[in-house]
């Protein structure tokens, strides 16, 4: 919504009547006039009310002083968006100074003399109303950004998918599968827990985790059969690769912990448990959760997908492979969380779903 | 005689006053028949006798703040100077002509209770 539809009150604080009637009367045309006699009804109306284009603020005051209002308004960030205005009969300069240091933006001094006050402050509202609409775009515009680079992350990852010969879906899948993982695990395990906003930075990262593929010669990438151990070597160098395209990529694209949990699943997605992955033989913690994730998630795609070496498994068969480790050891907690929500995730695909994280 | 008409006679600033009150002869009135309250909430004088400096001083800016905004022009002069006295914390000086202000007022008081 914008600013400008929704703001449309002043709020006059002085503890005298006779001060805030004769503001009111100026602006009473203009906007809805709130009113309150001292700092603490003042904070009350501001904090609950966000309908306030400006406020005027008397300094001495009852119970709760100008000065005070001032300071929780910068606490607040509100000064930033609300042009506040000092009501005051201009006799002491150190305190007016103060004022303004706390962002204070002008000086209505008593006696009011009329004949500026209300172009002055309404140049000021106006001032404040175009800076808040611009903020509001530049915030529209930084999302926008951010929707942009995870679409490019989504159409790199889609691209190298396509040379695997599978259909871009895999990678968007992997996203879905990964972030419903790590909520369980986070859930369940004070040990890996993860915040809301990491866990979809993951599921972002999660996509690009075969991205070094694209390094990776076609005849052994879509091999229609088992690969020699010299292929096999080879294959195995896509997750090293992977990492070496990551550090390239511009900053901007990436901010530094998607970077992190991308670097990582690359290089670990293949890892396992007992140290008998690859490329580096982590054992146990020392593969980061995010990359064990990524590994169940990757496995369970792979094996009730049908690949140019392989028909697909039936979704049971393929659980009771991962829990028996027929496709290498998981952390027991990882596959706790596993088996409690393949289901949801087996009725997704058989709804024919794709499981990204919007759905 | 009108009661800003009386205000004038004593050496109140109507037209500034006017102005300020948008041509609102009748909100002036209005704000003018509240200035008794406001002095009976301002004892500046207690606070003097009683040597509480701070709050004679944030009660007489109160008043010199109402006087200002009423145009009540003798009385906001005097005002200023107390407070600038009191800031000075020249508690003597103040007194004398705080003591001199409330007769003063005391005329504008008189004046303005025959309206209410």
């Amino acid at each position: 919504m914008r600013v400008n539809e929704v703001k449309n009150s002043i709020l006059i604080v002085d503890d005298q009547e006779i001060n805030r009637v004769i503001l009111a009367e100026l602006f009473k045309d203009q906007y809805d006039i709130l009113q309150a006699e001292n700092g603490e009804e003042a904070l009350k109306i501001v904090n609950s009310d966000n309908s306030i284009i400006a406020v005027m603020l008397d300094l001495v005051m009852p119970v709760m002083d100008g000065m005070s209002v001032l300071i929780e308004l910068n606490r607040t960030g509100k000064i930033y968006h609300i042009p506040v205005f000092i009501i005051t009969a201009a006799d002491n300069m150190q305190l007016l100074s103060g004022a303004y240091s706390l962002g204070a933006v002008d000086i209505i001094s008593k006696p009011f003399r009329m004949c500026f006050i209300k172009s002055r402050i309404n140049n000021i509202i106006e001032l404040y109303r175009h800076r808040n609409e611009l903020e509001e775009v530049v915030n529209e515009n930084v999302a926008k950004i951010e929707r942009i680079n995870n679409k490019m992350v989504e159409v790199l990852a889609a691209l190298i998918e396509f040379r695997d010969c599978e259909s871009g879906e895999h990678v968007k899948r992997i996203r879905g599968i990964t972030t419903r993982l790590l909520e369980k695990i986070s859930a369940d395990n004070p040990e890996y827990y993860l915040e809301k906003p990491s866990i979809e930075k993951i599921g972002m990262a999660a996509v690009l985790h075969d991205v070094g593929k694209i390094a990776i010669p076609d005849r052994i990438l879509q091999k229609p059969g088992p690969l020699t151990k010299e292929e096999f070597e080879i294959m195995k160098i896509h997750t090293v690769k992977g990492c070496d395209i990551l550090s390239q990529m511009p900053e901007d694209i990436m901010d530094e912990e998607v970077y992190r949990y991308s670097y990582d699943i690359c290089r670990h997605h293949h890892e396992r448990w007992n140290g008998e992955g690859y490329p580096d033989g982590l054992i146990g913690d020392e593969i980061p959760i995010w990359s064990q994730a990524v590994a169940v998630a990757d496995v369970f795609d792979a094996l009730t997908s049908p690949r140019v070496y392989k028909a697909a498994f039936d979704y049971d068969t393929a659980i009771d492979m991962i829990n028996d480790g027929d496709c290498g050891a998981f952390n027991p907690k990882v596959l706790k969380a596993f088996n409690a929500i393949v289901d949801d995730i087996v009725n997704l695909r058989k709804a024919n779903k794709i499981l990204s994280v919007d759905e | 005689m009108s009661l800003i008409e009386e205000m004038e006679e004593l050496g109140a600033d109507i037209n500034d006053a006017l102005t300020r009150f948008m041509g609102n002869n009748a909100l002036y009135e209005k704000m003018l028949k509240k200035f008794p309250k406001v002095v009976a909430d301002s004892p500046v004088q207690k606070y003097l006798e009683s040597g509480d400096i701070e709050e004679a001083t944030s009660n007489a800016h109160a008043l010199k703040g109402v006087t200002g905004n009423l145009s009540l022009t003798p009385l906001y002069n005097n005002y200023t100077e107390i407070v600038n006295l009191c800031r000075e914390e020249n508690v003597e000086k103040a007194t004398e002509l705080l003591n001199e202000t409330l007769k003063l007022q005391q005329m504008f008081l008189e004046r303005i209770s025959k309206y209410l």
